[in-house]
């Protein structure tokens, strides 16, 4: 049982994967955009910061699934 | 950990009493003393604009008084100087009347003289006639009744010989 | 061996789940006994922080010739106000100092854990109670500007099929920020506690920074932005 709750945790943990992998383009695009025009760095910054909130926020509740299924079928 | 309980509604009241707390002691404040400082800022400024105005407007009045002190003080030369022409002409004028008047009557006067002189002329070439006449009349009438009118004849015309003489 | 490190284990998850359990710190004896949960004695003293520091700072306010401490509030409140009227507009004035209340109270709360309390962030209380205040915020904000009717209508918009995604995004947006508050705060401080039961010296300064620091101060800053923003929609 402990097992299958491990795995279960495990698989709920991989939406980290999408969020690594979102956090990553934008912040390549953001990067790019910097290079492009520096002088637009705080708007570009301050979207980087929310785009990058809000695509956590999968990573985040993949967690908190994984937090459950571990704690709540124990 | 991961329950709802009462302790939810615990954290709102809590939250609503800190919002309420903030607003009066921190965020109020600070905020009136901001706005005061913005409100004295505008105000200078404000007061700025106006005396920089105000000196703008003094400064165009005085300008104006200044062009109008020209203006009238050319207008006093002009007049002065149209004045002095109209005394000038009027003097040259009454100089030239003046003149013709003394000319008039010098020419008059002239005039008067030579008719005088033309009469006293006359009056001796008369005269000087008569003396002919009587010269002739003399040649002519030995007679005693003649003698009279000529000597009384000859004494008038000597007369007036004498006075032409003075004249 | 391994049932050594099964113990091993077995004893840190029982210390983890010790500092992630939300004790009671005490009870009031009515109804039967009402719980009082850490996070709100937490909250209570940062509302006894937050009030006395800004009742200090805030006694000696000059118009002329301001202190640098006055300077340095003037600048942290001015900065929120210019950063939250970007957001939701100068005609939403009266819904600053709230934000700004928010603000502050994650960040202190996000970082309190450096001072040896428990971040009460790590309470689900807690979050869920600042999402509900978000979402009565969030919705209150668009009636006020638009009427009741015109709310009511733009759940059918652009198509009346879309009407109940509209009516779930109602919930779905503060349990999105509740959800991102609670599980960042909650990684963070499982991570911190993992690090400093294994390598209990210096390795979890620069963590600490980044997680409780850094995290915590961003964590607050995405939640009042989000909500300002969803304000900002909502009004729409």
């Amino acid at each position: 049982m402990g097992t299958i709750i491990a795995i279960g945790a495990g698989i709920a943990v991989l939406t980290g994967v999408g969020a690594g992998i979102g956090i990553g383009i934008a912040t390549g695009k953001a990067t790019d955009a910097i290079a492009r025009q520096p002088e637009a760095e705080g708007k570009i910054s301050k979207t980087l910061i929310l785009g990058c909130a809000l695509a956590e926020a999968t990573a985040i509740y993949g967690f908190i699934i994984g937090l459950l299924i571990i704690l709540l079928l124990k | 950990m991961l329950q709802l309980n009462v302790n939810l509604f615990f954290t709102i009241i809590n939250l609503v009493v800190l919002y309420l707390l903030l607003k009066k002691f921190l965020i109020k404040p600070v905020t009136n003393i901001m706005e005061e400082r913005e409100r004295q800022i505008a105000d200078g400024l404000n007061q700025a604009s106006n005396a920089r105005e105000e000196a703008e407007v003094l400064k165009n009045e005085y300008e104006a008084a200044l062009t109008g002190a020209r203006e009238e003080s050319m207008k006093i030369v002009e007049k002065a100087q149209v004045q002095a022409k109209a005394e000038y002409e009027r003097i040259v004028k009454d100089a030239g009347e003046k003149a013709d008047d003394m000319l008039d009557s010098a020419k008059a006067n002239i005039e008067m003289e030579r008719e005088q002189t033309m009469k006293e002329l006359q009056s001796e070439i008369a005269g000087l006639a008569i003396t002919a006449a009587a010269k002739i009349v003399s040649n002519k009438a030995e007679n005693q009744g003649n003698q009279d009118i000529y000597n009384q004849f000859l004494g008038e015309v000597g007369d007036a010989h004498d006075d032409t003489d003075d004249r | 061996m391994k049932r050594k490190g099964g113990s091993d284990t077995e004893s840190l998850t029982e210390k983890l789940l010790e500092e992630l359990n939300c004790d009671t710190v005490f009870t009031i004896p009515v109804f039967g006994g009402i719980g009082v949960a850490e996070s709100v004695v937490v909250t209570w003293i940062i509302m006894a922080v937050l009030v006395g520091l800004s009742i200090i700072f805030v006694r000696n306010l000059k118009v002329e010739n301001p202190g640098k401490k006055q300077l340095v509030l003037e600048s942290t409140i001015g900065w929120a106000k210019d950063f939250f009227e970007g957001i939701i507009g100068k005609e939403n004035k009266r819904y600053i100092p709230y934000l700004i209340t928010i603000i502050l109270y994650l960040g202190v709360s996000n970082i309190i854990s450096l001072f040896g309390f428990k971040p009460p962030t790590k309470d689900l209380n807690v979050t869920a109670a600042l999402a509900i205040m978000s979402m009565f915020l969030i919705e209150y904000s668009g009636i006020h500007k638009n009427g009741v009717k015109h709310w009511v209508k733009h759940f059918a918009e652009p198509v009346p099929v879309v009407a109940p995604i509209m009516v779930l995004e109602i919930v779905i947006r503060p349990l999105s920020l509740c959800m991102r508050l609670f599980g960042n705060v909650l990684g963070a401080f499982v991570i911190m506690e993992l690090l400093k039961a294994i390598i209990p010296v210096l390795v979890p300064i620069p963590f600490s920074f980044y997680f409780d620091i850094f995290d915590g101060l961003l964590q607050a800053y995405v939640f009042v932005f989000l909500t300002a923003l969803f304000m900002n929609e909502e009004q729409e």
